[in-house]
């Protein structure tokens, strides 16, 4: 092929061989944005009488893992939830979360579900993780990319069992709410 | 501005300097900064999108020029500790690195220790010397987390940037203070990056008032020549700051920057005495700084008025010359949107550079010190021709006191395909104007000894370049067409091609030669003067791709071919215009793993540069990084990893010596607080 024909074919090229997609509008980190949205469901859950000792006591929120999803929680340490301050714990892996209202497991600690789930032994702690599937194998709120968004899996099942009251005005914002019997 | 000559008068300094910021880091506050996220409600943060992984941000596609840009994210995760390893990750960047502290850099080939053709900037201050249209890159440093993002645009800017900006512009810009809140303190210690420590405090001052201070200082081990140590290593400190002010109608920013350092160097100062070569290691003594300020109000809401005025300081002793520049610019533009999407900017700068040089050897100057101004207006228009099809024209009349008026029009057409294709194309004409030494200089460039190809006598020949009053301005015409496209959310491509036909480029008359003779021995002194009888055209190809395979793992590449097509008058015209490799590649694969760990590759290729004697380089860097908590991150980098030691390129300058680069590694901690 000679310069001029490699340079004709290299415009064709260009002007024909790409697909043509859509996108829009700003951007957000994406840990960031999980954090966020794990905040703004916290505000839809009940915490069962007698969780708290006192109306500042705080609201602990353990995190399991070490990856950036995991320190994008860091940015909730210090807010207030309502009028309770929150405080982030990081756990590591052999820890239980003895004293926590929230937990969050990285998706990097799948392998940790199951004994993660029996420690808890359905103690009133809010599950939280976008590991796959973590609604169905009995987390409460399931983080979920779908395209460019977040979004979250419901399981009531998993709440109620741990005695958390979940806002019906949360489930027309979830991806899907699993509860049994309908 | 004095020179403290004495490497532990240097070293007895630095402490203090430190001891002073962190004293008046400890007076300040460290607020909180608000994270708009948290105030929104879930549906609006569902609605939200989270950051593509590939890089094609929508201000990239409505660019109609050969853009790339290193984030902050490439910076950190590629394992480069100074700004010129950064560029070689930018397709059509030619990138090798000379000695210890020295670099030759272009875009699109005229490359070199002295590359003439690329216009460097740090938030709108070019850092280019006028000695020689080129880039001191030893000075030119920031704390790397400061760095918000490197633009590098191959292809000419001139219409917007002015002179020099012909083969390419990169602008480096430093983050927002309000974005750098808090303070970080980063430290390495390794085999080449020996030892370094930088301080970076951001704190809000009042309402709409933020400080960042910085502090830096490292020290670089030497590279090898001649299987011995090189002795070309350099210890470097630098303080900084910047003030960020946003006020009901100005928005200002302010930096300034001290810097001190000593660069190790090796020269070859030849003669027709004895066996020609005579080695030289001297350290360069480098000392600057700058001082600019820049402010902006919106006149209406079509209406945005700006002013900036800098002065940059610096002094520098090398063994073949002293330098001592400062730089006084002034500008002005002013931008108005007559209708959604037709946008007209327009403005003015000037700036005067003073000069004192005093050659010591192999270097000539004439009249050692000098002033020298350059003023200009530029207008551009970005007129919307269809909804997606936008034309921008514009121009630069620049004048400077070298070669008069230089007018640098371009003509560029972007076309919005989609929201996530774009094609562009663009003609445009820039040119570089002399160098001090071009017009009013010699030096000594190459030796011929007896038998030489170049030399059938039987004493030597030394060649001298001579500048000229009539050597005139370079100039270029540049056709540039490109492709940039999200084609899904996880694959961005970018993919230039350019043309550029060049006339008037610097090369010298047929030598006239006189043969003088003293107690040492007879040799031939060959004198070229400048002129401007070299054209010819470069063409070639860039092509950048980011491709998130899965969350966790990212390819990041680039490839470039280049050739030249010039008549050559002789050997030493192709030697000196031929700097420039065919075929450039890099691929970076940058892998997540569990526990916050990430371990990222760089691979670079770099073609043989045959008059040169270069051969091709394969390389790699590789950084395993940790961060155990939100606070802290380790990293284990290793850098040149291919070659106990390698040459990247010889210097253009038979004097100055190149050496070669050693395989280096270094560990790097920062703490966040």
């Amino acid at each position: 092929m000679t310069r001029k024909q490699l340079y004709k074919f290299l415009l064709v090229l260009l002007f024909v061989g790409f697909p043509l997609y859509v996108t829009a509008g700003d951007t957000y980190d994406e840990h960031e944005l999980k954090a966020a949205i794990t905040y703004n469901v916290m505000k839809f859950v009940k915490w069962p009488d007698g969780t708290f000792v006192g109306a500042k006591e705080p609201l602990v929120i353990c995190v399991m893992g070490n990856d950036a999803t995991a320190f994008g929680f860091a940015s909730l340490d210090g807010r207030l939830l309502g009028k309770r301050p929150i405080k982030v714990q990081y756990l590591n892996s052999y820890d239980t979360c003895q004293d926590g209202h929230v937990l969050y497991l990285s998706r990097f600690r799948g392998h940790h579900l199951d004994e993660v789930l029996t420690s808890l032994q359905q103690a009133p702690v809010l599950t939280v993780s976008d590991l796959e599937s973590f609604a169905s194998r009995g987390g409460m709120i399931n983080l979920v990319k779908i395209k460019k968004n977040i979004r979250f899996a419901i399981n009531l099942d998993a709440s109620m069992a741990a005695k958390l009251k979940i806002s019906s005005k949360l489930h027309p914002l979830a991806i899907e709410v699993i509860r049994s019997g309908g | 501005m004095q020179i403290i000559s004495k490497y532990t008068e240097y070293f007895s300094l630095f402490p203090k300097i430190i001891t002073a910021f962190s004293l008046i880091c400890s007076f300040m506050a460290t607020p909180v900064v608000a994270k708009g996220l948290m105030e929104m409600s879930l549906e609006e943060l569902m609605t939200l999108q989270v950051t593509s992984a590939a890089k094609a941000p929508t201000s990239l596609l409505k660019t109609s020029a050969a853009i790339y840009v290193i984030t902050q994210e490439d910076i950190r995760r590629s394992g480069a500790n100074s700004i010129p390893e950064l560029l070689k990750m930018v397709p059509g960047m030619n990138v090798a690195q000379l000695d210890s502290n020295r670099w030759a850099i272009s875009a699109r080939g005229f490359s070199g220790q002295f590359a003439n053709k690329l216009l460097v900037m740090i938030d709108g201050r070019s850092v280019y010397t006028p000695f020689f249209s080129g880039v001191l890159w030893d000075v030119q440093d920031l704390i790397l987390a400061e760095i918000d993002r490197i633009e590098v645009i191959r292809g000419p800017g001139a219409a917007l940037w002015g002179a020099n900006a012909v083969n390419g512009i990169i602008n480096i810009i430093t983050r927002s203070v309000k974005e750098t809140v808090g303070a970080q303190v980063t430290a390495w210690v390794g085999t080449e990056e020996r030892a370094g420590l930088s301080l970076m405090q951001s704190s809000e001052l009042g309402t709409n008032s933020y400080l960042r201070l910085t502090a830096k200082g490292f020290v670089r081990d030497d590279s090898r020549l001649n299987g011995a140590d090189a002795n070309d290593d350099m210890s470097m400190g630098r303080i900084g700051f910047r003030w960020d002010y946003t006020g009901y109608n100005w928005i200002g920013k302010t930096t300034g920057s001290f810097y001190q350092g000593q660069d190790g160097a090796n020269y070859d100062r030849i003669s027709h005495e004895g066996n020609y070569h005579h080695f030289v290691n001297d350290d360069t003594e480098v000392v600057g700084g700058h001082i600019l300020t820049s402010w902006s109000r919106q006149l209406s809401n079509k209406s945005k008025l700006s002013f900036q005025l800098y002065f940059d300081d610096s002094h520098r002793e090398e063994f073949p010359y002293d330098e001592d520049l400062q730089v006084v610019d002034a500008e002005f533009q002013h931008n108005y949107e007559f209708t959604p999407g037709h946008k007209l900017t327009w403005g003015g700068n000037i700036r005067t550079y003073f000069d004192d040089l005093t050659a010591h050897t192999h270097i000539f100057i004439d009249p050692p010190s000098d002033q020298y101004s350059l003023y200009s207006v530029f207008v551009q228009d970005d007129y919307p021709l269809l909804n997606n099809l936008i034309l921008t024209l514009g121009s630069k009349f620049e004048h400077n006191d070298f070669t008069g008026w230089e007018v640098q029009p371009n003509g560029r057409l972007l076309w919005e395909v989609s929201e996530t294709v774009s094609l562009w194309g663009a003609v445009s004409r820039a040119v570089r104007t002399p160098a001090r030494y071009e017009a009013t200089g010699q030096i000594v460039v190459a030796l011929y000894p007896p038998g030489h190809e170049l030399n059938s006598t039987s004493i030597p020949a030394i060649y001298n370049f001579r500048g000229s009053d009539d050597f005139k301005a370079e100039e270029l015409t540049a056709y540039e067409f490109g492709l940039r496209s999200l084609l899904d959310e996880d694959f961005s491509i970018d993919i230039s091609i350019f043309y550029n036909d060049y006339n008037k480029l610097r090369t010298g008359t047929d030598p006239e030669s006189t043969i003088i003779v003293d107690e040492f021995g007879a040799y031939i002194e060959l004198v070229g003067t400048a002129n401007n009888d070299l054209e010819g055209e470069t063409y070639g190809l860039e092509a950048a791709i980011e491709w998130q395979l899965t969350d966790d793992w990212k390819l990041v590449g680039s490839y470039s071919y280049m050739e030249m097509d010039f008549d050559f008058a002789g050997q030493l015209e192709a030697f000196l215009n031929s700097f420039y490799a065919r075929h450039q590649g890099s691929l970076q694969s940058r892998l997540n793993l569990p526990h916050n760990i990430e371990t990222d590759l760089w691979l670079t290729y770099t073609d043989e540069i045959a008059i040169q004697n270069q051969s091709e380089i394969w390389d790699l860097s590789v950084r395993l990084g940790w961060q155990p908590t939100p606070q802290w991150q380790l990293e284990l980098i290793g850098q040149n990893l291919l070659h106990d030691h390698s040459k990247q390129l010889t210097s253009e300058i038979i004097s100055m010596m190149s050496s070669e680069i050693e395989r280096g590694v270094f560990l790097r901690g920062s703490y966040k607080f």
